[in-house]
């Protein structure tokens, strides 16, 4: 009777397993052939795309800057939104419902549309360089886009509301009742927080980092606009191999470099975080 | 109204065996206990009945039919669970009337049926509320009504009244006994508390390791429990360690009893008595033909309506039950009991 | 007393949010400026220099459509995305059978590979379809629904698969003992309790698709663009002064839209899901 549940996956299954399946292995296969130019294809197998993807400076400078980008802010994110989390579950629902309710509607609207707000405001005559100019810092006009300062603010902007949501409900599961015990032993609120808190809510912090920085590692349209082609990061060195040099080879093998070492980092954290849980 | 029986019904999940071959009997109209201490085996025995276990091994019927591979929905039983389950997201009304909707009964038939079950639990007022606007008491209730509601041929219930505070299970008690008499469905009862059994049942099956230990009415059970288990199980007892030495007499390391129930066995065996059957030698000297024993007060403990005394006499502790005011003993102070050997059994279990 | 300690609290967390919500608010307040100036990114101003909805109406027809068409995309990618993910999530949560982790890990991969590569692949794949004389799904309607279908399909299966998991199966045994055949019980019982789940998911894949940037950029074409391309495009090239107009009435369309769920499947559901886009 049980049994039966299990036939019900099989089309859903064999549908992702082709569709994954096949995807991944045009885009390897592809990536061990050299681009011949005017989009025609060598037909020797040669790892030439791959020499060149972890030899070339401006890719090895691009996943360093990329890989930096990706963990700064991640950590920058968390600092900030852990107490905007911790916040949230204790205060009073209603108000906790409504700000929460905010933040999941902002992260259901498109990219593309916060992009263009924050071109406005990073704009050379834009919000940003106004008030800077007001304020007496700068002289003329102050130009963020195209710099790494606009991309970071554009990162963090879309990691924001994620974050939160994900603390949220990592931070939900701590009980109340365990940080007033602790004050019953003496402990000061700061002291709560080191010592009961932030352990409890490790594994589940450390997940939410880490599909953080999956999701940045990815990121192209932030880099693309924000960066105003200037800032390289690998995603935007991918789509430019693809769109303006037609170099197949050479794109695919810059992206299968991006998925290993993601898949690398993630393997890695997880075995840490489990190895933690397990000492404990 | 059917008759259930279990023929040699065993089951084992993965490689131990939950449930030992068991041989049980239903007559129509009777209510069934199975009581035992928490764990698998009751629940797991009535679900087999139900339909949601497979047996490993033996055979079910319901009136001489054998219903041992056949889906729950088609053997017309009726189920009441320990939280109930009632569909949260139907009325009380469309609670009570999903088994008439199943079946296919005409719409005014049923809600005719519907009031009629719900005058018969005493809630004619819920109808039309939901399940999360309904006290604890009064769900049980709409599940009893839900279960009954397209006559079953038996009804099966899973501890229904475990989540209830003391007070509203025994009014509850009273209303589930009152209900099954006057519809006479055959009903199998699963609990682990032993007053409830006691109370409700015409007979109970106690359970334990797996295996059905004893069966009998409350009256038998109580006073003729065969195994130590059962004996401890239900209601209080004293036990006495020691030897049978084919005379019915009891041997210990001090003194010999007398024991005229069981069979003139030899080897190990245990003397039980109830606590309401011995008596503190006070002031007034025990009858000769008493067998008695010496040992000191531990505590006296004042429970309503008696008085549990803790003697200790050596080798175990027993427990004397009597009347408040009737003994004036002091911890530490040296006593006699005593007790009529005909009130006390022997066990080699 | 206590109140004022919670106030650098209360203070931060305002901020934050203002924060999140300053890049939206920007794009409304630049949709009703009526600005006119010659140079190109002057008509994206922030504060409004005035009050004036003539970007609303010169809103340009292509523009309308790529919207259309997005709404259209979307629709279909959340219907497929419940036909596929509903079975798949009945068979992940009841069934029983070894692998089940690492099935559960597969339907999740998706979600764990950076767009950008997936984005590559699917295009790759694409050509080399054409290239054996298939259909050329670059730049297609096809194409577009395969690509978002892939990312939609995880979160549809969780959301079906949470609520799945909460629901307690006593009440379809008590179903059962009611008479009811096991269709019935899907039927009456299981389904309408697992609701929610269904809303969440559809709600969760229509939005995936509907606000898809990097995919769409990678598999649109000439005449199949997403609006979020349009919007891509408008940004770095030549820049189409009505886009925070336009922009303006997707924002609030999506805001009526998810409250239009909430009132659904409450809030519980909603905020399990979550957008997460770069």
């Amino acid at each position: 009777m049980t049994a039966r549940w299990g036939l019900f996956l099989l089309p859903p299954l064999a549908l992702t397993l082709l569709m994954l399946g096949f995807t991944q292995f045009i885009f390897l296969k592809s990536s061990v052939f050299a681009d011949l130019g005017l989009g025609e294809t060598g037909t020797a197998f040669t790892l030439e795309n791959y020499i060149e993807a972890v030899t070339d400076p401006l890719y090895l400078n691009g996943m360093k800057l990329t890989l930096e980008l990706a963990i700064g802010v991640v950590a920058l994110t968390l600092v900030m939104t852990y107490p905007v989390a911790y916040v949230l579950t204790r205060m009073p629902a209603r108000t906790a419902s409504l700000l929460l309710a905010a933040i999941v509607c902002s992260s259901f609207v498109s990219v593309a549309i916060k992009i263009l707000g924050m071109v406005i405001i990073f704009a050379g005559d834009g919000l940003v360089s106004r008030f800077f100019r007001w304020l007496g810092v700068i002289e003329t006009s102050m130009q963020l886009l195209g710099t790494m300062t606009g991309v970071v603010f554009g990162y963090l902007h879309l990691a924001i509301g994620f974050m939160v949501m994900m603390l949220f409900s990592v931070l939900q599961t701590i009980p109340v009742k365990l940080e007033e015990a602790a004050q019953i032993h003496g402990a000061s609120r700061l002291r709560v927080f080191w010592r009961v808190i932030i352990p409890l809510s490790l594994p589940g912090v450390l997940n939410a980092a880490l599909i953080q920085f999956n999701l940045l590692m990815g990121a192209f349209v932030t880099a693309t606009i924000l960066g105003g082609g200037k800032v390289l990061t690998f995603p935007v060195l991918i789509q430019r191999t693809l769109v303006m040099f037609n170099d197949y080879g050479l794109a695919s093998a810059l992206s299968a470099v991006l998925l290993v070492i993601v898949l690398i980092i993630n393997i890695a954290a997880t075995a840490a975080v489990t190895r933690r849980r397990v000492a404990a | 109204m059917s008759r259930v029986l279990l023929r040699d019904v065993s089951k084992v999940f993965a490689g131990t065996t939950a449930v030992h071959p068991t041989t049980l009997e239903v007559p129509e109209g009777h209510f069934l206990t199975l009581l035992g201490p928490s764990g698998c085996v009751k629940t797991t025995t009535l679900r087999m009945i139900a339909g949601f276990v497979e047996p490993t091994a033996g055979k079910i019927l319901i009136d001489d039919e054998d219903v041992t591979g056949m889906p729950p929905q088609k053997r017309r039983i009726g189920m009441v669970f320990q939280d109930y389950a009632l569909f949260p997201h139907l009325t009380i009304a469309e609670n009570i009337g999903f088994g008439l909707r199943e079946r296919r009964q005409p719409k005014a038939a049923s809600r005719a049926r519907v009031a009629e079950l719900l005058d018969l639990i005493r809630l004619p007022d819920i109808a039309d509320r939901f399940p999360s606007q309904v006290s604890g008491g009064q769900a049980q209730r709409v599940a009893l009504a839900r279960a009954i509601a397209f006559p079953p041929r038996v009804l099966l219930m899973d501890e229904p009244l475990g989540a209830l505070d003391l007070k509203l299970r025994e009014t509850m008690q009273f209303e589930l006994r009152r209900i099954q008499r006057e519809l006479g469905i055959t009903t199998v009862f699963v609990t682990h508390d032993q007053t409830e059994a006691m109370n409700l049942s015409d007979t109970i099956a106690v359970m334990g390791g797996g295996r059905v230990l004893q069966t009998g009415t409350p009256q038998q059970i109580y006073d003729q429990p065969r195994s130590r288990f059962v004996a401890d199980f239900i209601g209080q007892i004293n036990f006495l360690d020691g030897n049978m030495n084919g005379s019915m007499r009891l041997q210990t390391d001090s003194a010999s009893f007398r024991v005229p129930h069981g069979d003139a066995t030899t080897g190990k065996a245990t003397l039980a008595i109830r606590p309401q059957h011995v008596i503190l030698q006070n002031g007034t000297v025990l009858p000769d033909e008493y067998d008695r024993l010496e040992g000191t007060v531990i505590s006296q403990v004042f429970n309503g309506n008696l008085t549990h005394l803790r003697v200790d006499l050596g080798t175990t502790h027993w427990t004397v039950e009597s009347r408040p005011g009737t003994n004036s003993v002091q911890p530490g102070q040296r006593v006699t009991i005593g007790w009529h050997p005909s009130d006390a059994t022997v066990l080699t279990q | 007393m206590r109140r004022w300690r919670a106030l650098p609290g209360y203070a931060w967390v305002g901020f934050v949010v203002a924060f999140i919500y300053a890049p939206i608010l920007v794009v409304i307040g630049a949709s009703v400026d009526p600005g006119y100036r010659i140079s190109t990114r002057s008509y994206l101003v922030f504060p409004p220099t005035g009050f004036s909805l003539r970007w609303y109406a010169s809103i340009p027809s292509s523009f309308w459509q790529s919207l259309w068409f997005s709404l259209e995309l979307a629709a279909i990618v959340a219907a497929a995305a419940l036909l596929i993910g509903l079975p798949a999530a009945f068979g992940l949560v009841r069934g029983r059978f070894p692998g089940r982790f690492a099935v559960d890990a597969l339907f999740r991969a998706p979600l764990q590979i950076p767009v950008i590569v997936t984005g590559v692949a699917f295009l790759q794949s694409f050509y080399f379809i054409a290239s054996l004389g298939g259909p050329a799904l670059q730049g297609s309607l096809a194409g577009l629904f395969l690509g978002h279908l892939f990312l939609a399909t995880p979160y549809t299966i969780g959301s079906i698969a949470a609520s799945l998991q909460r629901f307690n199966p006593r009440l379809e045994e008590a179903a059962l003992t009611l008479g009811a055949s096991r269709l019935r019980v899907m039927w009456r019982v299981t389904l309408p309790m697992v609701m929610p789940g269904i809303y969440g998911g559809l709600l969760y894949a229509f939005l995936v698709s509907f606000t898809e940037v990097t995919i769409s950029v990678f598999l649109a074409g000439t005449s199949t663009k997403p609006f979020p391309v349009m919007i891509f495009e408008s940004v770095t090239s030549d820049m189409e002064p009505s886009v925070p107009a336009l922009s303006t009435i997707v924002f609030l369309g999506s805001m009526l839209l998810i409250y239009a769920m909430q009132r659904l499947v409450g809030m519980e559901a909603l905020l399990r899901s979550g957008g997460n886009s770069t």
